[in-house]
């Protein structure tokens, strides 16, 4: 049994690592890291894109100017009633700022990272929202597994191109800054 | 007719104080074991003297390293029907050696629930037991969320008022999770709340957790609410309990929900609020006769071992922002608890420390 999964294991992380590895072109730092959603995930990538020598700057109600001097924009997905009452902010408002916040990305030719860190919990019809916007513009995915159990980030990165990669925990997204930004 | 009336005004005046103050004289008693960690052991009416001798006083541990550090103050029972808190305090009481700084453990915060049945649940056993080690069974009261009314003087009212003007159902002042700070001369739950800030306050308590559960699959099962001085550690922690692979969800205090322990802990006192909450089987609608220690999904030991790890996550996090420490040993980890379940991890009659 437990040879079995050991196997099973070894079979799986040699696939991820096949597959992740020359998907995943470096992107550049500095990066602007933002949230849509305003729930913690976005001061969580923070602290993990510190700890994975990634440049940044940290700004959860970011708009289009802050992207001056970025290189790359990681926008956190996650949407936290209790976060976007604290930002005094109500949804649409926080829709709003993060679409401009992406077209402005796009016309600057700055490249997305989407994030969703906090899994299954972190799901709803507010973040999926917010997914569907963030992922039109996303080149590249970094998505905890339990959040996509039902292949909701699959299904939208196959439909708009973009590199996914999941991870099983939320720190695991440290190595997965870390590869990406080549560092 | 008057006079008759008054009579039974008088009579009825009586029985209430009797039920207020006489028919529960004494808090009740739980199978707590000390070990060598406990350097003290108090009431908690020794911070709110007119807690003395009623259902509302519970035991108060301290664990005293002697060595520089936090102050750490960890409470279960907040809820009588939420075994894991309980379960991970009694631990801690019986398990813990500080090594720096000072622990100071309630396992039944509010002790004045744990004896009333709600009929909430009808197919939990007001008991449940773990067998410890030499097969012996150690039995806990599994009680419920609010104090039971007959040791309250007033019936509940209409609605709700907490001090800061959050507006609640009229049952709820009966729940220690909704009367934060307290009142020094309100109803007994809000003095056990007041009597509580008052030890967070005296003792110079520097992080307080609260440890709740929540049913299998709500939104609060697995969440970590930190307050807004506290919410950094809370992320540290966090990502912490994720490398070790436990997921747990941050939330921030809601600054609109007042009388929560979270929030006016962290409002009214120095300390750095958190609270958590596990997957309880027994407050989970869908199941039926649910085994609130041995369900496959969610053992107890499962969950015990959740909270314990978030503790010391929570302890690792405060000290990696600057706090002083606050470590021990003896306590299990998660692995030790998945591993070896309960039983090895309270202490037996005949065990030896
Ligand atoms: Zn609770």
């Amino acid at each position: 049994m437990r040879k079995a999964a050991s196997v099973v294991l070894l079979v799986a992380l040699l696939a991820g690592a096949l597959s992740a590895a020359p998907a995943f072109a470096a992107v550049e730092a500095p990066a602007l890291i933002t949230s849509a959603g305003q729930s913690p995930g976005a001061l969580m990538v923070r602290v993990l894109a510190d700890q994975a020598g990634v440049a940044n700057t940290y700004d959860t109600l970011a708009t289009a100017d802050a992207l001056a001097g970025a290189k790359s924009l990681i926008v956190v997905i996650g949407a936290s009633q209790k976060g976007l009452g604290a930002a005094g902010i109500d949804v649409n408002q926080e829709y709003t700022r993060v679409e401009s916040l992406l077209a402005q990305a796009k016309a600057q030719g700055i490249p997305v990272i989407a994030m969703h860190v906090e899994g299954a919990p972190r799901r709803g019809a507010t973040s999926d929202d917010l997914s569907r916007l963030v992922m039109r513009y996303a080149q590249y995915v970094i998505v905890r597994a339990d959040g996509n159990e039902d292949g909701f980030f699959t299904q939208l990165a196959q439909q708009y191109g973009a590199t996914l990669r999941l991870i099983d925990k939320t720190a695991d997204a440290a190595a997965a800054l870390r590869d990406l930004y080549g560092n | 007719m008057a006079k008759r009336n008054t009579i039974a005004l008088i009579a009825l005046g009586v029985m209430v104080l009797c039920m207020a103050v006489g028919a529960s004289a004494m808090p009740a008693l739980h199978d707590v074991r000390p070990g060598y960690g406990v350097t003290a052991i108090g009431w908690l009416s020794d911070y709110h003297p007119p807690l003395k001798g009623t259902p509302g006083d519970t035991r108060v541990y301290y664990l005293d390293s002697g060595k520089p550090g936090a102050t750490v103050y960890v409470q279960g029972g907040t809820h009588g029907n939420e075994p894991a808190g309980i379960i991970a305090a009694t631990i801690l009481v019986e398990r813990a050696i500080p090594t720096a700084g000072r622990l100071i453990v309630v396992p039944y915060g509010n002790n004045a629930n744990i004896d009333y049945n709600d009929q909430y649940r009808l197919d939990v056993p007001p008991y449940f037991t773990i067998e410890v080690e030499g097969g012996v069974p150690r039995t806990f009261r599994y009680g419920s969320r609010r104090t039971n009314p007959a040791y309250e003087a007033q019936p509940d009212p209409e609605v709700y008022v907490t001090l800061d003007g959050g507006v609640h159902d009229g049952a709820e002042i009966r729940n220690l999770n909704r009367v934060h700070p307290g009142k020094p001369d309100g109803t007994l739950t809000e003095q056990i709340a007041y009597a509580i800030n008052r030890l967070l306050i005296e003792e110079k308590v520097d992080v307080a957790i609260d440890l709740h559960e929540a049913g299998v699959g709500d939104r609060l099962e697995n969440v970590l609410v930190a307050h807004q001085r506290a919410f950094m550690a809370g992320v540290y922690a966090v990502l912490n309990l994720s490398a070790q692979g436990l997921h747990f969800t941050l939330e921030p205090s809601r600054p609109e929900f007042r009388g929560l322990s979270h929030r006016e802990w962290g409002d009214h006192t120095p300390a750095l609020a958190f609270l958590t909450e596990t997957g309880n089987p027994g407050q989970t609608s869908e199941y039926e006769n649910p085994d609130i220690v041995n369900d496959p999904k969610n053992p107890l030991h499962e969950r015990v071992g959740r909270q314990l790890a978030l503790i010391r996550a929570v302890l690792d996090a405060t000290a990696q922002l600057g706090l002083p420490p606050m470590t021990y040993e003896g306590v299990p980890t998660y692995a030790d608890l998945v591993r070896d379940g309960l039983g090895p991890w309270l202490n037996a009659p005949t065990a030896q420390p």
